[in-house]
């Protein structure tokens, strides 16, 4: 398999001289596309930070980054900005919904200024609703719904566009188990898709269902492991 | 805060807040100085607050005014020379004019100058009230006064009750002819450096054996708070005292709207949206709610000149309260916007 995502010793530090914290430290890895991989380390190990920089929500202060056979320049912000609108759908952990808007047009966000028509929109939006199972929510606000929904409506708003890559940074963090499982699911169901995905977690059971967990620590890639997903399928374990 | 099911972000109802009392500000500001011109207009009878009376004296000669004119008209420019015409019901004052002194507003044709104040033909400009009076011929409008026609150059006058609606103003030759030469008059010049150099000039041009009588020099002393007081000094920096801290609490309001609104500028950071389509969403937002605003202010101000019979809310006074606003808001939000944009971006 082609590797979709390829980071070459990043390095990405916060602050200045004392302040200085070194949240990368030359960090490399690389993920194929149609993989669902989750990234796990204790809290401060970067894992963040390496999500956006692979999302192009962030720059980093050097090394390399290649995209489909093609260097991001992060310090390019239209690029970049072009790179997000088009490859990538991000969810973050606390949903970043947009609190005046309802549901539809939450989702609807990244279609706007796309060119689409109004009606196109519409079935967009509806389609990939009914596929997380929201579709009776159309017309809620945010803060009407309840944290799996609000976490669904965030999934729906990065994925609506049908991006190639889906990013998560911790999408089960705050939701309850039963909840966290079917929110798990739909990730799965969308890597099933063809989608490549990549999610950051601190829960061990999310973890398990990716093909594959990367471990950070200190700003470096630790441990890779090929989940038991994988070995059932003729994997190895490592 | 909450409308309908919908929660309004703080931030837009802070600025909402700060646009609604802004521009309730223009407009009360913008009122009030209408009403003060309005007030100097019609105490003042037109006068630019620097004029002089004068008593003629002694003349032997009716005409004499007609060597002095011109001589008047040669030497000086912006001046005005008025006398009160007596009479039974109307207020009527002659003028003579060379220049712009302190033009009455007009609602029709023109006010009087130079020419038209020194002729032959007898003018007049009417206030509003007389306007039933004129008799129309040939394209020309006369008003007859007395047994004497006299041409209608214009008529003056305010939207709202003044003064100046019932007064007349006639040439300076029929009013001189009506009351003799012999009477008091009144100097008033544009500039208020003038008056005693003019005011001397009438006194040598009417020589023995008239006597031309005028307090010439500073008159009585003022002091500088009385000045102060008495012009309009104190009122038009207290507006712009206002109208600066108002300008400045909305700079910050804006500010702080818009690191409120930071989700929904992360929320296009996400979805990839490039600086103009956010530019263009958050001045969508801006705008409707600094309109709200408008709109809200414009409404208390139209409830408060509807019970106030002294503040009067003209449509032109709306339009530059809201130009003001308007333009006043984008500069904020441009600078805001520059600020938080270029603050966020270096993180
Ligand atoms: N914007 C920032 N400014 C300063 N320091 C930052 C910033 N973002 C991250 N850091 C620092 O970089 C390091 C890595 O942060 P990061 O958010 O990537 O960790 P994380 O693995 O996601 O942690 P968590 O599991 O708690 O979310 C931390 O020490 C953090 O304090
Ligand atoms: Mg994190």
């Amino acid at each position: 398999m082609d590797n979709l995502i390829e980071i070459k010793d990043v390095y990405k530090s916060f602050g200045k001289k004392e302040a200085k914290v070194e949240a990368l430290r030359g960090i490399s890895l690389s993920v194929a596309e149609g993989e669902m991989v989750s990234v796990m380390g204790k809290s401060g190990s970067g894992k963040s930070t390496l999500l956006n920089i692979l999302g192009g929500m962030m720059s980093y202060d050097s090394g390399e980054y290649i995209y489909a056979g093609k260097p991001v320049n992060s310090k390019n912000q239209r690029e970049l900005t072009r790179f997000r609108r088009n490859e990538i759908g991000f969810v973050v952990q606390y949903f970043a919904l947009v609190d005046d808007l309802n549901v539809f047009q939450n989702v609807a966000l990244p279609l706007k200024y796309q060119g689409y028509s109004g009606s196109k929109i519409k079935r967009m939006v509806n389609e990939t609703l009914k596929e997380l199972e929201i579709d009776d929510k159309v017309k809620a606000y945010p803060n009407e719904l309840s944290g799996g929904q609000q976490q669904r409506v965030a999934i729906a708003r990065a994925v609506v566009k049908q991006p190639r890559v889906i990013l998560a940074d911790e999408p089960t963090g705050a939701l309850d188990e039963a909840t966290g499982e079917a929110v798990q699911d739909i990730f799965r169901r969308l890597n099933e898709k063809g989608k490549t995905v990549i999610i950051v977690t601190h829960d061990a059971k999310v973890a398990e269902k990716c093909g594959r967990i990367i471990r950070l620590r200190d700003g470096v890639v630790q441990d890779e492991m090929l989940s038991a997903v994988t070995a059932d399928n003729g994997g190895v374990i490592l | 805060m909450k409308l309908g099911r919908k929660r309004i972000p703080r931030g837009n109802f802070l600025l909402f807040i700060s646009f609604t009392a802004i521009s309730f500000c223009f407009l009360l500001i913008i009122s009030a100085i209408n009403a003060q011109n309005r007030n100097r207009l019609s105490s003042n009878n037109m006068y630019s607050g620097h004029q002089k009376d004068f008593t003629i004296m002694y003349s032997e000669n009716e005409a004499q005014w007609d060597e002095v004119i011109p001589k008047l008209h040669e030497k000086y420019n912006n001046f005005a020379l008025y006398t009160k015409v007596p009479d039974q019901e109307k207020s009527i004052r002659g003028i003579y004019i060379n220049g712009e002194v302190d033009n009455p507003p007009m609602l029709q044709g023109q006010y009087f100058d130079d020419e038209t104040s020194w002729t032959d033909k007898p003018a007049v400009v009417i206030g509003k009230d007389y306007r039933d009076g004129v008799t129309e011929r040939n394209d020309e409008m006369y008003y007859t006064m007395n047994g004497i026609e006299y041409k209608v150059l214009g008529v003056m006058g305010t939207k709202y009750d003044s003064r100046l609606n019932h007064m007349i103003m006639i040439d300076f030759k029929s009013a001189v002819s009506l009351t003799g030469i012999n009477t008091s008059y009144m100097l008033d010049t544009k500039k208020k450096d003038d008056i005693n150099e003019v005011g001397q000039e009438l006194t040598m041009l009417f020589s023995y054996p008239a006597d031309l009588l005028i307090l010439l020099g500073e008159g009585m002393p003022v002091s500088f708070i009385g000045r102060m007081l008495s012009s309009d000094m104190i009122m038009n920096t207290l507006y712009i005292m206002i109208l600066i801290s108002f300008s400045l609490s909305t700079i910050l309001v804006t500010f702080i709207w818009l690191r409120f609104r930071s989700r929904l500028f992360f929320a296009f950071s996400l979805c990839g949206y490039d600086s103009k389509s956010e530019c263009l969403e958050i001045s969508k937002r801006f705008y409707s709610i600094s309109g709200i605003g408008f709109l809200t202010g414009f409404i208390v101000m139209s409830v408060i000149s509807a019970f106030l019979q002294d503040i009067y809310m003209s449509a032109g006074s709306v339009v530059a309260a809201f130009a003001t606003t308007v333009g006043l808001g984008s500069i904020l939000l441009f600078l805001s916007y520059f600020v938080y944009v270029s603050k966020s971006r270096r993180k």
